[in-house]
């Protein structure tokens, strides 16, 4: 499991984390998002001691960060650090070398899903390849704790479903897996958990299902625009939106009786819908898009 | 991990021992007067002490030390890489210094070398003779390359990639200058200055002075040698926390 508990960064006079506090815990994937900026990449970096946290702390399975947790730990940083001028297959020999859990016939496996020829120098592989390396070198170990920031960067649609696979299958083999990206939809195929950050601080987080479950949108559609510049003032309705013709109201209590009073009040079809996770992070940093 | 610093040191030494059979391609054409004159060497009756070859070597060896000085300070876009490896950041450094050492002793003996290929040209071999000094020659001449490490490493062990190539070129002009200026006539507050800065010259240590009131560097060779030594058994050391509590 990954706990990370009030972790704080500051550079100079700004605080880029504020008390950062998440849990993955085994078998769980994170989805860590958020705008540019947020702290994603911060988060990452102080968590394995890139960077140097003012505060906080971060457990990896109940124990602080030490030289021997890197031993399953398979971290994809956003910017593939690689030598350019090493080749594919060099870099497979420093992670055998470095690592004893290193599973050389995973990494062939896994140099195949990926497509990499083992003889190319890294200066000459695409965003996208460098990026498959990168994921080639985390997952040849076998790793139970996953930090992956933004792991899907650059590879082609196929290359971001093996990904997403990879990703669920180490999960579903007991691996925590922390893994920001800005594709919402990967996140919502993969992610069980999420936490979003705005400004460095986490305004969001736990089970998707449980949050998608606390509140519901119903959905009504009006002929000739009523409802456009006003809205009917319904118990329960924390807020309203105007998609088209269709007013939405977003509602943590009782929505079938909102929709009720939807249909009482005109609407041609009234349906009560799931909140997805884009709706999620659009509301957790609402404040910050009207700024 | 020390397999990326091992492959590194391994294309400077091509290039450095390319570098030296060029060099010994131009002697030996001079020395055979293909330059249209001729030059005669005889060594004398003393001949040549191998000690003599060897801190030649360790002259050779400099050129390794700055190149070398910059490559874990270089490291910059690689730490993410280095650093979430099974490898404590102080024990990557020592192993990665430890390549660096192995090097420079392989610029020592290819210097050394090219030095004995030179002799052997003009006929003069047997000239070469091993000598009592042989062992504090040799310590000399790896521990002013190890100084010239050890200071050039700490000045850049924080600096970006950048300033960690200015660093290991500057580091030549920086120790031919300060030696330069023991020589010029200077008034005695700056004299001193410029002595004591000498006195942290492996360049300085590695020539040796004659002159009175130099100190250290016109002590016997072992003397010398113990103070490159302990140069760069404070300042490497120094360098490597320097170098494992920065911000990747």
């Amino acid at each position: 499991m990954i706990a990370i508990e009030g972790l704080t960064k500051r550079y100079r006079a700004r605080t880029v984390l504020d008390g950062v506090t998440l849990d993955v815990p085994a078998g769980s994937i994170c989805g860590l998002l958020g705008r540019n900026g947020a702290g994603k990449t911060t988060t990452f970096r102080c968590a394995l001691r890139l960077a140097r946290p003012d505060a906080g702390e971060v457990r990896f399975g109940g124990e602080p960060l030490r030289t021997a947790t890197f031993e399953r730990l398979g971290y994809v940083p956003d910017r593939p650090s690689l030598y350019a001028w090493l080749t594919v297959q060099q870099h497979l020999h420093l992670a055998a070398r470095a690592y004893r859990t290193y599973d050389a016939a995973r990494a062939r496996e896994l140099l195949a899903t990926f497509r990499l020829d083992p003889a190319a120098q890294a200066r000459a592989l695409s965003r996208g390849q460098e990026t498959a390396l990168s994921l080639v070198l985390a997952f040849a170990i076998r790793p139970s704790l996953l930090l992956l920031d933004e792991p899907t960067g650059g590879l082609d649609p196929l290359l971001q479903r093996a990904t997403l696979e990879l990703i669920i299958d180490a999960a579903s083999g007991g691996a925590s897996v922390l893994f920001s990206s800005h594709a919402i939809g990967q996140l919502e195929r993969a992610a069980d958990r999420v936490a979003v950050l705005r400004d460095g601080r986490i305004v969001l987080s736990g089970d998707i299902e449980a949050l998608r479950a606390s509140e519901k949108i119903v959905e009504a559609t009006f002929d000739d625009g009523a409802f456009r510049s006003d809205t009917p003032a319904l118990a329960g309705v924390r807020r309203w939106e105007h998609a088209g013709a269709a007013l939405r109201a977003y509602t943590e209590r009782d929505p079938d009786a909102v929709a009720a009073e939807l249909a009482r009040a005109g609407a041609r079809s009234v349906r009560v819908l799931d909140r997805n996770l884009e709706d999620l992070f659009m509301d957790a940093i609402a404040d910050e898009t009207a700024r | 991990m020390e397999y990326v610093e091992l492959l590194r040191v391994r294309r400077a030494l091509v290039w450095f021992v390319v570098a030296l059979a060029f060099v010994l391609v131009m002697v030996n054409l001079v020395l055979h007067g293909k330059g249209g004159f001729t030059i005669h060497i005889g060594f004398g009756k003393d001949g040549v002490a191998a000690g003599d070859l060897v801190l030649l070597g360790g002259l050779g060896a400099l050129f390794l030390a700055a190149v070398f000085a910059g490559n874990l300070p270089g490291e910059s876009t690689t730490l993410p890489f280095l650093w979430t490896k099974p490898v404590s950041r102080t024990a990557l450094a020592y192993r990665f210094v430890a390549v660096d050492v192995l090097g420079m002793i392989g610029g020592i003996v290819a210097t050394a070398l090219a030095a004995v290929i030179v002799i052997a040209g003009l006929g003069q071999i047997r000239a070469i003779h091993l000598d009592r000094a042989l062992l504090s020659d040799a310590a000399l001449a790896l521990g002013a390359p190890l100084a010239w490490y050890g200071l050039t490493f700490l000045a850049a062990a924080r600096l970006r990639p950048e300033g960690v190539a200015r660093a290991g070129a500057l580091s030549w002009p920086v120790f031919i200058v300060i030696a330069m200026l023991t020589t010029v006539t200077l008034p005695p507050p700056l004299h001193g200055l410029v002595l004591a800065l000498d006195h942290l010259n492996p360049l300085a240590y590695i020539a040796g002075g004659d002159q009175k009131g130099m100190g250290l560097l016109s002590a016997a060779p072992a003397i010398r040698g113990a103070a490159c030594w302990a140069i760069a058994l404070v300042t490497i050391p120094a360098a490597i926390r320097l170098w494992t509590v920065r911000e990747a």
